[in-house]
């Protein structure tokens, strides 16, 4: 899937109900900013603002508040990072989630996600863990920037789609915080 | 002894009002979720009312319950009667003995720091708790703003880790990496404008507690004035006057416990008599061994 491209979930699959949302990226890039790679899920309302502080699910707050989106401790199949959604648990003032990977630069200063040679991000059926789209290599696109917005799960009617975004930030999570109103 | 663990150690037995038997205000209390963490209350009394390990919520993910955890109950005077459902009843149903104690009436949610907000940490208001993003996105760091006329002051840090490793970190003793000689380190001291310490938020959950302190380099008395800033990543600041008066010797300034991955943070600003290894023992960082009264041995 290219950048700005969508895909329909659960009207092509009408009995998916788990989704796992997965990122991968090359394996031998430096240690330094493979350490301090971070993906984090978004909750988002109407106004495409997260709901609270509370709805931004990463390594440090494993779950939302009501526990349809969570971290998996141990990321499968290639990638390094992933996050499962239970779709019917989603409650209905989430309208979409945004898959968000960041760069922490506690220490990690001046690493940047155009250092990576290899990026995509895919979504998997949760039951069988079998693969239903990848998007393409989001890797060359970027430069500078220190946070990408991945791709995002969001209603679509009752039904759930898929959507590869792609747009990176150079002022980083400190930029994607201010956009999606998360105090930091 | 008093069996019931009042750590704002009154002296009087009579009933208080309004403050209750918990009072978590005392320094070590917010430890409570680390059981090995050499945490001394100078309290022997193991099976006190006070069940430290489900002072907070026990489970490891996220939780609303967690925004209603006291750590500091207003003084007897101002009491208004509203206690919030669910943080009175566990601590006051494990003490059924205790009918002619009035119980807790007051409480209030824990103070937070808004984005790019800003907290002044006081007596009467001496927490303040970061959320899990503001404790786990990029760096916290810590500076003593302080003018030269307080004298040669160096900035430090004891720290215990999730491991249960404990040593110190001050710039101006060599001691530069928390753990020593880390190449990625969870804490390092530096100094831009002023001494600072740096907490590195990806390595977030190996921290369990850590308490800044501050002496002078020379072993010369300081005329404390100043203040103590902590920042998080999105620019929010807490901020704790450094109005210790005229000391010889290190304070004790500011501790930071990691409770349910959320950092609490505590003013201490308590003066020590003696040196780095008496702020140690005074705050139970027991696993630290010590070369002489200022050198951990590393």
């Amino acid at each position: 899937m290219s950048r700005g491209a969508n895909v329909p979930l659960t009207r092509e699959i009408p009995g998916l109900r788990q989704i796992v949302v997965g990122v991968s990226w090359n394996g031998n890039a430096e240690p330094v900013l493979q350490d301090n790679l971070v993906m984090a899920a978004v909750l988002c309302d109407q106004t495409n603002k997260a709901l609270s502080a509370e709805h931004f699910v990463f390594f440090n707050q494993l779950t939302s508040p009501d526990l349809s989106v969570s971290r998996l401790e141990k990321a499968l199949a290639d990638e390094q990072e992933q996050v499962e959604i239970d779709l019917p648990d989603v409650p209905p003032e989430v309208n979409r989630v945004a898959f968000v990977l960041f760069v922490n630069e506690g220490t990690a200063a001046r690493r940047t996600l155009g250092q990576l040679r290899q990026l995509t991000v895919g979504v998997r059926d949760g039951s069988d863990n079998r693969e239903l789209v990848r998007s393409e290599n989001l890797a060359p696109a970027l430069s500078t920037e220190t946070a990408l917005v991945l791709g995002e799960v969001y209603r679509h009617r009752s039904d759930w789609k898929f959507k590869v975004v792609g747009e990176g930030y150079a002022s980083g999570i400190t930029g994607v915080a201010s956009d999606y109103g998360l105090p930091l | 002894m008093s069996n019931d663990l009042d750590l704002s150690a009154s002296a009087t037995p009579a009933p208080r009002r309004g403050s209750g038997d918990l009072d978590l205000s005392a320094p070590a209390a917010p430890a409570a979720p680390a059981p090995s963490s050499g945490l001394d209350l100078s309290a022997p009394a193991p099976s006190a009312d006070l069940d430290l390990s489900t002072s907070t919520p026990a489970q490891p993910a996220p939780s609303a319950g967690a925004g209603f955890l006291d750590l500091f109950p207003d003084p007897p005077a101002a009491a208004p009667p509203t206690p919030a459902p669910g943080a009175a009843t566990p601590a006051a149903a494990r003490r059924p003995g205790r009918s002619t104690r009035e119980k807790p009436t007051s409480w209030r949610p824990v103070p937070r720091v808004a984005a790019r907000g800003r907290v002044i940490l006081t007596p009467r208001d001496p927490t303040v708790t970061l959320n899990r993003l503001q404790s786990g996105i990029g760096a916290l760091t810590v500076e003593a703003i302080c003018s030269p006329a307080v004298g040669d002051v160096s900035l430090g840090a004891l720290f215990e880790l999730a491991d249960g490793s404990s040593s110190v970190v001050e710039r101006q003793r060599g001691l530069v990496t928390g753990p020593p000689g880390s190449v990625s380190p969870v804490l390092t001291a530096d100094r831009e404008e002023f001494e600072q310490l740096i907490v590195d938020l990806r390595q977030t959950q190996r921290l369990r507690r850590l308490l800044v302190y501050a002496v002078s380099e020379s072993g010369r008395e300081l005329n404390w004035g100043g203040t103590l800033l902590t920042r998080t990543f999105g620019g929010a600041r807490v901020e704790l006057p450094l109005d210790l008066g005229v000391h010889r010797g290190p304070v004790a300034l500011l501790s930071l416990y990691a409770v349910d991955g959320e950092f609490v943070l505590r003013a201490e600003t308590e003066r020590i008599t003696g040196a780095v290894r008496d702020v140690a023992r005074a705050y139970g960082y027991d696993r630290i061994t010590w070369a002489d009264d200022r050198t951990p041995v590393v």
